[in-house]
């Protein structure tokens, strides 16, 4: 194939087309229920930009990779790792961080965090705000969910502290409240 | 012995701590969420041993945003004093295993930090390391330290050589008890390092005003931090602040390490700018573990199921900058030796530097270890006996007032006493009855095998301390405060084990108030309350409760005389609960504290020198003279071997621990299912891989190093026994309560071990205990048949 | 360096595009060459960004591309390389004709991974141990390709080219089709690991064709054993157009872990790797007979 020399409008387009992708963008995320709007770098990841541009320190970080899930927020209501994802993708979407959860300002918690309150779900507390995002996902799909369920969606969320029973009674728990509440 | 028959309003409720609140709505500030100006990065040895001959930080401080470097150039000449690891300097020349810190940067991002770090030039002189302990041991090999590569029989913060001497630990007379003995089995297992790696990594924040450093870091030891920067750096301790008590779980990771002055200097160097250094998640899994080991041990046995004798020597790795505490830990501070009635015994231990990772102290020490080594060959004794393994366990094991060990000791620093509040033996029945251990068949018999399917059963024993008062006091102050409402200023530091509510349930318990009127400050070394030892032993509730009722009662004390002229009887005749003086027995005749104090009355606890060197004070304290606190320890498995591919599945675990009284039964739960998921890692899945050839961490990631999650973990029940000594409340562990951090995975590992061999009829002898192991075994097994 | 072998770090400055139209991706494709990357779920790319294995200049993002994004029927089974796992492994009409497909994305994984992951997205990183190349290979699926010069259709075998590369030249793959499955055949994965979330020691994908107990066809796909996931088409020939019995599948099961190049890694041993593809063939083959027998 033979290789014409590209035509200084094609170059031009081409640098053009560089320019713009390698500038700051402004991005809107619905945050939490909220309209966020965010300028950020194509290399910015989420996690960082929750918990550093806007201030939402309640997604943590452990280990960078995708693997303890620590980093786990809802996008669109299905569990994500915000660590491998940039922020940039999410224009548009809504994200739910655990600050999102419960009327905390009111003092009224959501039906999983007084679980894991209850149930003792947390004992250091650095996947808590993980496991209640995926709970939350979990019996959205799934009110009553069994053992063997819960152990499955909550794979993606590594605990040390608990080995993982008080985690799973918090959520039967929780689940157990939601649907009492349903059916009222 | 049936629990208590007194009302409680607060002992033995599970009352949610109140930080869950904070956690579950994610306001719970860890150290990783506060913001700092700088951003710093360690330099790492890629070389397991060498010295650096010259370090260029040319480039790197020419390097825009970057604020302060440090090499071992600028480090002051005194050592860090550690408890468990050996004294070092902050930054040296001489590197001892991969990993090893070198230098340091700080920048006004982390990307910069990053980039830094990719401009240091460092000359090594490479010298020759060694990885075995074994080896290590050897007058030969390549010493890492002056004196020797084998640490010794030695205690202390600032230990300068080794002793070239193991650990010793003896009773009776072994060759007597060989002798005895119709039969006698030798073995020996191997135990990789296991990764704490709690999910937050290890943190910290230095700032300096003027000559003031205030230091927040992740920390199960905030005192010693403390007292060990204001060493290095001579200073004075109380111009070091350390804000502690937000932490991402330790389980004996998070003491003192080098990052944390390594960040103070560079805060130092930056102006006293906030500087930050986290690990990132490589880091966290090569900078620590639980010792590596290889133990032989010996055991002889009558035909009638007594053991006459033991005799375990073991080598564990102490890696560039472990000490005792790490290794052998002077046997588990003896309890896992006392598991059984050994008639005579020896056991030596050797702790030895490598070129290795450090050993660091995880949830439980050498004790999964000990009892996984001795409990293989206890497994196959009551084999070659033809005994039911629970059967042959009931025999040796000891119980409520034996005297343990059977013989005195021969090392006088090892204290002989009665076993206090011991359910040993009902411990292990309870197990076996949960696990339902009537379908043991016999020990090469699964209790079914269906296709390549094969189930078996597995049990064991274990011991392990009290935690009470281990290592030392703890500063506690308790503020009655004129309305009857009380504050307690503690040294101690609660890891997310709920202790600072547990604590509070004790002391609303102790004065009859409301637990909403107790409040605590903790988490802040400027109250001035220092802690010994820190979160570790399991001891932080127990020790700290104690001297909580302690400081209680002398309060109390000060109460009664202010009262006694005013309610016209003697200071004894009075008693003080429910925010008012009263006379005993008539409390109508009572006056209000909120009418009594005419200012706080304040109790400080934790200094007695003399008492506590005899009782509390030791490592091996006793709740009452000629009287052990010990754990009991029983664990129980099920697993599901499939025999083709060697893959092990745990289908049920039991776990079987004596807490003495639980006073927050949710917790106790909790922290004996963590600590049981904690080794049942240890025993299946978490595989330490280092390539020694090419100086490669081959587990440094998530990926490979496989911590359990919850479609690992099967359910894990517990069987509790609450057995305890009524005492007046100022004496003995907090009504009768006894520590339970790490108590309920001793015995994991072992019996894990045992239940495979049951399944299968091979025993797996290395951790962790992975499909290839197995297979390697059955397929060993079956060609030694043909 | 050397320590560890690599450390997470930021992310290096990159451009970014996110067209919502195929030919705005192809025409970026074109200009820019290997100088960018494509971005799906990222799951894989982002990881290896961070520990600087991969510094793309540019990120092209084809998540808006939403007509990607779907599974229907279509004789056999189409699906978009949009998508997720988590699709698939939700879809019920894979869980009733295409349940190696299902069992590989049952333990994909975990789940936030696989609301993020997508199938184009695995196939396209072509690791020799994929789970989702397996399963598909054995579907003998076809790949179609879109790129400057226009769509070309490309059988699985052909797009896999040996450690971690690919047949793709400036090209997008759009979609998965799976051809229309034969009445009487039924198929299985299976994947060895060392925990419940990991990447495979050896995985195995069978489909066989089976009347009257005899073997008319069949595909045995292995992975995490060579440079790439592969047939074993010598194992295949010996017990295709045969009478399916204890001996043909053991002799089978043994041609084909000879057929393989197991290596020792991290997660674990040539010797066992070999071995266990024995097992897994020998597990797999009266598996699919199995579902094979319950479809009808």
């Amino acid at each position: 194939m033979i290789k014409s020399k590209s035509s200084g409008k094609e170059k031009r387009i081409e640098a053009e087309m560089i320019t713009v992708a390698t500038t700051r963008k402004i991005i809107h995320l619905v945050v939490n229920g909220k309209d966020r709007e965010v300028e950020v770098r194509p290399n910015e990841l989420l996690v960082d930009v929750l918990r550093e541009r806007l201030g939402l320190t309640g997604t943590k970080i452990g280990c960078e990779a995708g693997e303890c899930g620590a980093c786990t927020v809802l996008i669109n209501g299905k569990p994500n790792l915000s660590c491998l994802t940039l922020a940039i993708e999410c224009e548009g979407k809504n994200i739910l961080t655990i600050e999102g959860i419960g009327d905390v300002e009111r003092g009224n918690l959501h039906p999983l965090q007084k679980a894991f309150v209850e149930y003792y779900g947390v004992q250091c507390g650095f996947c808590t705000p993980a496991m209640i995002l995926t709970a939350k996902a979990l019996l959205e799909k799934d009110p009553d969910p069994k053992e063997i369920e819960i152990r499955e969606a909550i794979n993606g969320v590594i605990c040390r502290c608990t080995g993982y029973m008080q985690i799973i009674e918090s959520i039967s728990a929780a689940a157990k409240a939601m649907k009492g509440n349903a059916r009222e | 012995m049936p629990v208590s028959e007194k009302q409680f309003q607060y002992v033995g409720k599970s009352i949610p701590p109140r930080e869950l609140f904070d956690k579950v709505t994610g306001r719970f500030q860890y150290v990783g969420d506060m913001p700092s100006e700088l951003y710093g990065k360690i330099l790492r040895s890629p070389h397991p041993h060498a010295r650096i001959k010259h370090i260029d930080t040319s480039r790197v401080e020419k390097l825009s945003g970057v604020e302060a470097v440090l090499t071992h150039r600028d480090v002051p000449p005194r050592k860090l004093p550690r408890r468990d690891q050996r004294a070092c300097y902050i930054l040296e020349d001489h590197v001892r295993f991969v990993g090893d810190e070198v230098a340091a940067v700080a920048a006004r991002t982390r990307a910069i930090a990053e980039e830094a770090l990719d401009l240091f030039e460092v000359e090594y002189e490479i010298l020759p390391p060694v990885f075995d302990p074994e080896e290590a041991a050897k007058p030969e090999a390549p010493q890492l330290y002056p004196g020797g590569n084998v640490y010794g029989p030695q205690f202390g913060m600032m230990i300068e050589k080794g002793l070239n001497e193991p650990v010793i630990m003896e009773w009776g007379e072994i060759e007597e008890g060989f002798k005895e003995a119709d039969v006698v089995i030798e073995d020996k297992v191997e135990v990789k390092p296991q990764i704490h790696s709690p999910i937050e990594s290890h943190i910290c924040i230095a700032r300096w005003r003027g000559d003031e450093l205030t230091l927040w870091t992740a920390t199960q030891s905030p005192y010693e931090v403390r007292m060990s920067i204001a060493h290095a750096l001579d200073m004075p301790e109380g111009k070091v602040r350390i804000i502690y008590g937000a932490i991402g779980g330790g389980f004996g990771s998070k003491y003192i390490e080098r990052y944390q002055p390594i960040t103070v200097l560079l805060s130092k160097k930056a102006n006293g700018k906030s500087t930050k250094i986290v690990l990132t998640r490589e880091e966290e899994l090569c900078h620590a573990s639980r010792a590596g080991a290889k133990i032989r041990v010996k055991l002889g046995v009558k035909r009638d199921g007594t053991i006459t004798a033991i005799y375990l020597k073991g080598f564990f790795n102490l890696g560039g900058y472990g000490n005792i505490i790490g290794g052998c830990g002077r046997f588990g501070e003896e309890s896992p030796c006392l598991t059984y009635k050994y008639q005579n015994a020896r056991f030596e231990g050797w702790d030895v530097h490598t070129n290795h990772i450090t050993s660091q102290p995880c949830r439980g020490v050498a004790l999964p270890t000990l009892t996984f080594a001795m409990e293989n060959v206890i497994d196959q004794a009551a084999e070659r006996l033809n005994m039911d393994p629970v059967e042959f366990r009931l025999r040796n094991l000891p119980e409520t007032d034996t005297m343990m060990p059977v013989k005195p000791h021969k090392n006088p620093i090892y204290p002989r006493a009665e076993l206090e509040a011991y359910p040993a033996q009902q411990i292990l029945r309870e197990v076996a009855e949960k696990i339902d251990w009537e379908r043991f068949k016999g020990h090469q018999q699964p209790v079914f095998v269906e296709g390549s399917q094969s189930r078996g059963l597995g049990i064991a024993a274990s011991q392990g301390w009290g935690g009470f008062c281990i290592g030392g006091f703890i500063n506690e102050t308790v503020i009655i405060n004129n309305d009857g409402s009380v504050h307690i200023l503690s040294g101690h530091t609660d890891l997310g084990t709920g202790s600072n509510t547990t604590l509070r349930q004790i002391a609303a318990e102790a004065l009859g108030i409301s637990i909403e009127d107790v409040t605590m400050a903790t988490g802040d070394t400027l109250i001035g309350h220092f802690d010994m030892i820190g979160a570790r032993g399991s001891r932080s509730m127990t020790t700290a409760g104690h001297l909580i009722l302690v400081a209680i009662e002398q309060a109390k004390n000060k109460i009664r005389q202010m009262a006694a002229p005013l309610l016209e009887v003697e200071p004894e005749e009075i008693d003080v609960r429910g925010k008012k003086a009263y006379v005993k027995g008539d409390e109508e005749r009572a006056i209000l504290l909120r009418e009594l104090l005419t200012s706080t009355v304040k109790c400080t606890v934790g200094g007695d020198p003399r008492e506590w060197l005899l009782i509390k004070g030791t490592m091996w304290p006793m709740v009452a003279q000629g009287k052990k606190t010990r754990n009991p320890v029983v664990a129980a498995s099920e697993v599901e071997v499939d025999l083709e591919t060697g893959v092990v599945k745990p289908i049920r675990i039991i776990t079987g621990n004596s807490p003495g009284r639980m006073i927050n039964p949710t917790i106790v739960r909790g922290q004996y299912i963590g600590a049981a998921a904690m080794t049942l890692g240890m025993a299946l899945w978490e595989e330490f891989k280092y390539d020694e050839q090419n100086s490669v961490y081959e587990h440094a990631s998530l990926t490979d190093y496989k911590v359990p999650r919850a479609m690992d973990v099967p359910p894990i029940e517990n069987v509790i026994i609450e057995e305890f000594v009524e005492r007046p409340l100022d004496v003995g562990g907090p009504y009768g309560a006894r520590g339970a951090g790490e108590l309920a995975g001793l015995g994991i590992v072992a019996s894990i071990a045992n239940a495979i061999h049951n399944a299968t009829g091979v025993r797996v002898r290395r951790t962790p205990m992975t499909a290839e192991k197995v297979l390697e075994a059955i397929e060993e097994k079956r060609e030694k048949k043909k | 360096m050397k320590f560890p072998k690599e450390m997470t770090r930021t992310l290096k400055e990159f451009g970014y595009f996110n067209p919502i139209k195929i030919d705005d991706a192809i025409s970026i494709l074109e200009k820019l060459g290997k100088r960018v990357m494509i971005l799906a779920g990222g799951t894989d790319l982002l990881n290896q960004m961070k520990l600087r294995q991969i510094m793309p200049e540019f990120i092209l993002n084809i998540k808006n591309m939403r007509e990607l994004d779907y599974i229907k029927q279509h004789q056999g089974l189409e699906m978009g390389a949009l998508t997720t796992i988590t699709a698939i492994r939700e879809s019920n009409l894979i869980k009733k004709e295409y349940l190696s497909l299902y069992d590989a994305a049952e333990w994909f994984g975990t789940p936030p991974i696989r609301n993020m992951a997508t199938v184009g997205g695995n196939i396209c990183r072509s690791s020799p141990s994929s789970d989702m190349v397996a399963p598909l290979m054995a579907l003998d699926v076809k790949l179609k390709l879109v790129g400057p010069r226009g769509e070309r259709t490309v059988a699985i075998e052909e797009f896999v080219s040996g450690t971690g590369g690919n047949v793709l030249d400036r090209e997008i793959l759009t979609k998965i089709v799976v051809p229309q499955q034969e009445k009487s055949s039924g198929t299985a994965f299976k994947k060895l690991k060392r925990s419940s979330a990991d990447l495979a020691k050896v995985n195995c994908a069978v489909r066989i064709v089976i009347k009257d107990g005899t073997c008319e066809d069949i595909r045995i796909v292995l992975g995490a054993v060579a440079d790439r996931v592969f047939r074993a088409r010598k194992a295949e020939e010996i017990i295709k157009g045969q009478k399916v019995t204890n001996a043909t599948i053991e002799e089978t099961a043994k041609k084909a872990s000879q057929e393989a190049q197991p290596i020792t890694d991290v997660r674990s041993t040539a010797e066992y790797r070999e071995q266990m593809i024995n097992v897994l063939v020998k597990r797999l083959i009266p598996l699919s007979i199995e579902r094979a027998r319950e479809k009808e």
